[in-house]
């Protein structure tokens, strides 16, 4: 991959990729050195890559850069202190970073990568590693018990 | 479990492009509505994390991978010296050993086992310790340089 196509790829990636690493981390604070060095493996490994088989590739390596620190001890809870904002955006903010405390990593995961970013079933399982079959359960799994979690957070506040 | 309406309603959230017949969908499709709920919420996060994101510049991304590239192949051209070097070196160790044990005159086997006395055991146990040492060494040499 030239210097170019890399711009090119980057521009398109860089953001969707971020966000990514810092919500299944939860710590945007490292998640410019994560993105770096998901980059700089991916070129290194696999910078061969067609800009638009990369995209699934991309989001393994930093999958598995995050685990790693999870393994490692070094992220050991959900740790993003809540920003300010307007009050209807505060409010959904913290309904979704709730949400995402309360999901299992797993299930958070499979959310993001087929609500947020689209992906199939079988790009899913390319960027996570798990099996194409298994996906279909999971994700309707983590599907329901969002579903659950943002109805129950719903209910609270009309009863309210 | 799953309807087949799931993706185009993933798509409408991401995109905005509702089509009548998809919204009418929505109202009575449990699943797809709670899809829906989801993946609104969760876009809406994204969308705002992304917002005023102060990413790194590629340029720079870009000169970090090749600096990488250059250290790992030079670290790849290094390796292979280093391996050779070591399993030479072992094979020296253990012919250096078999080579010291077969020089050893017949006399001094008898006197070893005759009188195992403290200086006969010391002698024994400092060439077999020597030579334990001159192996693991080697072994340790190569699979440094294979890390």
């Amino acid at each position: 991959m030239d210097e170019q196509t890399f711009h090119a790829l980057y521009a398109v990636t860089a953001k969707p990729l971020w966000a990514y690493i810092a919500r299944m981390s939860g710590r945007p604070d490292v998640a410019n050195d994560l993105l770096q060095e998901t980059y700089c493996r991916f070129l290194t490994a696999r910078g061969n890559l067609e800009p638009a088989q990369a995209k699934p590739y991309l989001f393994r390596i930093a999958t598995n850069l995050v685990h790693d620190r999870w393994r490692k001890g070094e992220d050991t809870s959900w740790s993003e202190p809540p920003e300010i904002g307007c009050e209807r955006d505060l409010d959904t903010q913290i309904d979704v970073r709730e949400l995402m405390q309360q999901l299992k990593p797993r299930e958070r995961q499979l959310l993001w990568l087929a609500y947020v970013e689209g992906m199939t079933h079988s790009e899913i399982a390319q960027a996570t590693g798990l099996h194409a079959m298994s996906i279909r359960i999971l994700l309707f799994r983590a599907r329901q018990r969002a579903a659950e979690l943002l109805g129950r957070k719903e209910r609270a506040f009309h009863e309210v | 479990m799953k309807c087949e309406k799931e993706m185009q309603v993933i798509e409408a959230t991401r995109n905005g492009l509702w089509t009548s017949s998809l919204r009418a969908h929505l109202q009575d499709c449990a699943l797809c509505s709670q899809t829906e709920l989801i993946a609104a919420s969760l876009q809406e996060d994204a969308a705002k994390a992304e917002r005023g994101l102060d990413l790194p510049p590629a340029g720079m991304v870009w000169r970090r991978a090749q600096a990488r590239r250059r250290t790992d192949a030079l670290q790849r051209a290094t390796r292979r010296p280093f391996l050779v070097v070591g399993a030479l070196g072992a094979v020296y160790s253990v012919v250096l050993l078999l080579w010291g044990i077969s020089q050893l005159p017949q006399s001094v086997y008898r006197l070893l086992a005759a009188s195992p006395g403290l200086t006969g055991n010391v002698a024994l146990a400092g060439v077999a310790l020597s030579g334990i040492l001159a192996i693991v060494g080697s072994f340790v040499l190569v699979l440094e340089t294979k890390r």
